[in-house]
């Protein structure tokens, strides 16, 4: 049974630190809800305080249509995996998936040997580790000692799954393969589960939904697609992508009922609509932060008269049919990312030029972002 | 000039039971300024070799030379080498004036020239205005560029790293990696950085020994190992996500080659040129390499150079997204545009861009389009220039 998850109003103190300020966020039935932050944010406050290992100090969770605040940890049907895995090291494989099943807290179930059997080798193929069943954990591979963890959680049959960054710690190449069993696993039990991370891929391929968290306060909750297309703010912008967004500071110049970003290095046309409509917001105080995503930045080695901008290449950076160049404009910094045929062989003098679909406009104090 | 030249450099660690090769007959020459990475999974012997160049473990057989000195009986100390560790081994009670200070400080540096050494380094870095903060104070790129101070002032001839940022957070890390490429290009200094992260090497080095149970598999720029992969195992640890494999064979009809499995019949384009004389190869058993990057996902019908398979998953990756397909019982990715429309089970057709594929024998595990020549450049330790 999943359930969906409300919560209202909620804060957490540890002392006098606001680790969870004012969070109000819904939940859907059998969603995949990522929260994405960095370090200290207070993703583990939140997993924490939903699974009942720690109060709230103010505010209201439901599980559904129950207030859940003063139900226990063991009473509220939610599993919780960590990144540590933290397997019994002297179980096996067996052993560890049976253990809540035999566990105190299961007594009035009173399940028989025979059903334990049955539960965890029902669980045990269904994720594949049926082989593995005698193994102690020191024999197993990191994969697979996440899926016992997994199965673990599975054999209670929780309504809600809780995995506090589960894959971070993994190598590359193996986290490539977990994100997708993950996944794959959630959807084909449709448990809500709520999944932390401080890496924007991870939140990006495997969310349904993401709510951008920082110092306590959710910033933004949307589609992976919505936030990166549509971010809050310029802190969003940056880390939802993997190399942060170009931003250059400029003012909003108009001659002949054109419009300008001007900046000590660069003028630029903007787009007409964008131009008049960014006029009208800024009003008398015409500066702004421009933004734009390096995949949204072309170079070219020729002289380009019509928005081009000279840059100094920096570094170039090849990861593969992809490369990552780091320009100067005067002392501004901007990163493109093209393909590799693109790229002007060995050029240190070029001219870049920003897609103008593909403008963001920033508030230049507040840096949030002017829907344009 | 410091070039850092490695002669048939073993590492042999002696335990009660049997000896355990560390490093296996090590060649490798690293010119005058170059930024060089070692790269492999752990226990492949990169530390070891990092190790052994700073002198904190004894060469077991063969000569390091760095500039025109054998420094395998120099004392640490005396190699000018600097390191620069993963945990920054940064002195808690001092400022960051004085950690930065203190190599020179205990060479009895007079206070003046301590002071402007200090400074210049700090400026380039970019660290004067935390010149007197306590080192707990600071930030994890913060103390990471006080450990290269530190390590800078000394003037090295060669720079050793050994993972100087792969347990910072992904955001930092990505910075930090730019920013040690440009310190780097700056300094001009020979520098030698041990990493597990194939992207950490590929977007930061000039060139990458890729290791492997202490043997160099290949020594090469990033650009070459991408394309040019000289094994299966460089094939699958270069590049994200990695290396596609399929089992084939390699058979000859009418003068042309074709890679042949159940699943599909490949004409060898004329561009790929397999240097090993044909009789050695014909009729063997080959993989198949090919990355994600030169698939495409297509609506077209079933042809000569494409698969079925079906659709498994599929991940957004902001600009871009990555589709994994089931072709048979393999598991294989495919790169896609960010709109790229998902219906999971779904049959398709995956094309392939064949002049850009690898293809290894199933035995030897070697890249047959490399020619022996290039191994023999690879064993001496000169790699491909």
């Amino acid at each position: 049974m999943s359930v969906n998850i409300r919560v209202e109003n909620l804060f957490k103190f540890y002392e006098t630190v606001e680790a969870l300020s004012n969070i109000n966020l819904e939940i859907n039935e059998g969603e995949f809800f990522v929260l994405l932050g960095p370090s200290g944010a207070g993703k583990t406050s939140f997993i924490k305080v939903i699974a009942g290992v720690e109060g709230e100090d103010f505010g209201d969770i439901y599980f559904g249509n129950n207030l859940i605040n003063k139900i226990p940890a063991y009473q509220r049907n939610v599993a919780v995996t960590f990144e540590s895995y933290a397997l019994y090291a002297h179980l096996s494989v067996f052993d560890n998936m049976a253990f809540p099943l035999r566990g105190p807290l299961c007594k009035n179930k009173g399940y028989s040997p025979e059903q334990i059997d049955k539960i965890v080798h029902k669980w045990a193929e269904f994720l594949q580790i049926e082989q593995l069943l005698e193994r102690l954990p020191q024999e197993l591979s990191g994969g697979q000692k996440q899926r016992v963890a997994m199965g673990r959680m599975l054999v209670r049959e929780p309504n809600v799954f809780l995995m506090d960054e589960p894959i971070a710690h993994l190598d590359a190449k193996l986290r490539h393969i977990m994100r997708a069993e993950l996944k794959n696993i959630q959807r084909e039990l449709n448990i809500t589960t709520i999944y932390t991370t401080p890496d924007q891929l991870e939140a990006l391929s495997m969310g349904d939904r993401i709510a951008i968290i920082n110092e306590g306060k959710i910033l933004q909750v949307g589609k992976p697609s919505d936030i990166f297309d549509d971010p809050v703010d310029e802190w969003v912008a940056n880390f939802i992508s993997d190399i942060p967004m170009n931003t250059a500071s400029c003012h909003l110049e108009v001659e002949d009922g054109k419009y300008f970003a001007v900046n000590p290095y660069f003028r630029i046309a903007l787009p007409e609509k964008q131009g008049s409509k960014l006029s009208s917001i800024l009003k008398d105080n015409n500066k702004f932060d421009l933004g734009v995503r390096p995949n949204k930045v072309s170079i070219s080695s020729s002289e380009n008269k019509e928005n081009g901008i000279p840059a100094n290449v920096s570094i170039v950076e090849d990861i593969g049919r992809t490369k990552i160049i780091s320009l100067f404009v005067g002392d501004i910094e901007i990163f493109s990312k093209i393909s590799s045929t693109e790229f002007p062989n060995n050029a240190t003098k070029v001219w870049i030029k920003f897609d103008e679909e593909s403008l963001y406009y920033f508030n230049e104090k507040t840096k949030a972002r002017y829907a344009i | 000039m410091s070039r850092v030249k490695l002669e048939n450099v073993w590492k042999i660690y002696k335990t009660r039971k049997k000896d355990v090769i560390g490093v296996n007959n090590l060649n490798l020459d690293i010119k005058d300024g170059q930024f060089v990475a070692l790269l492999g999974p752990s226990g492949c012997g990169k530390s070891s070799t990092l190790r052994m160049l700073a002198g904190l473990e004894e060469i077991t057989k063969g000569k390091i030379w760095v500039g025109d000195r054998i420094v395998n009986e120099i004392i640490p100390q005396d190699r000018n080498i600097a390191m620069v560790f993963e945990n920054y081994a940064l002195y808690t009670h001092k400022t960051v004036f004085e950690n930065i200070a203190f190599p020179l400080i205990l060479r009895g540096v007079s206070s003046d020239e301590v002071k402007k050494q200090v400074y210049g380094v700090a400026e380039i870095l970019k660290i004067v205005d935390i010149l007197n903060e306590n080192t707990n104070k600071l930030s994890g790129g913060q103390r990471q560029r006080v450990s290269i101070g530190r390590a800078l002032v000394r003037n090295p001839e060669v720079l050793l790293m050994d993972e100087p940022i792969s347990h910072l957070e992904a955001k930092l890390r990505a910075h930090m990696r730019a920013e040690l490429t440009r310190l780097q290009r700056k300094f001009h200094r020979t520098t030698i950085y041990v990493t597990h992260d194939q992207h950490e090497a590929i977007t930061m080095a000039d060139k990458i020994a890729v290791m492997n149970f202490g043997e160099l598999q290949q020594y090469d720029t990033p650009e070459n190992l991408f394309n040019r992969p000289f094994n299966e195992f460089v094939a699958g640890f270069i590049g994200e996500p990695p290396m596609n494999i399929f089992n084939c064979n390699l058979e000859e009809e009418s003068n042309d080659l074709y890679l042949v499995s159940d699943n599909f019949k490949f004409k060898i384009p004329d561009k790929i040129k397999i240097e090993i004389k044909e009789e050695q190869v014909l009729s063997k058993e080959m993989k198949l390499g090919v990355r994600a990057q030169d698939m495409m996902i297509s609506g077209q019908k079933k042809n000569h150079k494409n698969i079925s398979g079906e659709m498994f998953h599929w991940e957004i990756r902001g600009d871009e997204g990555i589709a994994m397909v089931k072709v048979n019982k393999n598991m294989i990715t495919v790169k896609t545009p960010a709109n790229f429309k998902f219906s999971k089970k779904e049959e398709t057709q995956i094309d392939f861009d064949l002049e850009k594929i690898s293809i290894f024998n199933k035995s030897t595990t070697k890249n047959i389009c490399v020619s022996d020549k290039e191994f023999i450049s690879l064993a001496e330790g000169g790699g491909s220039q």
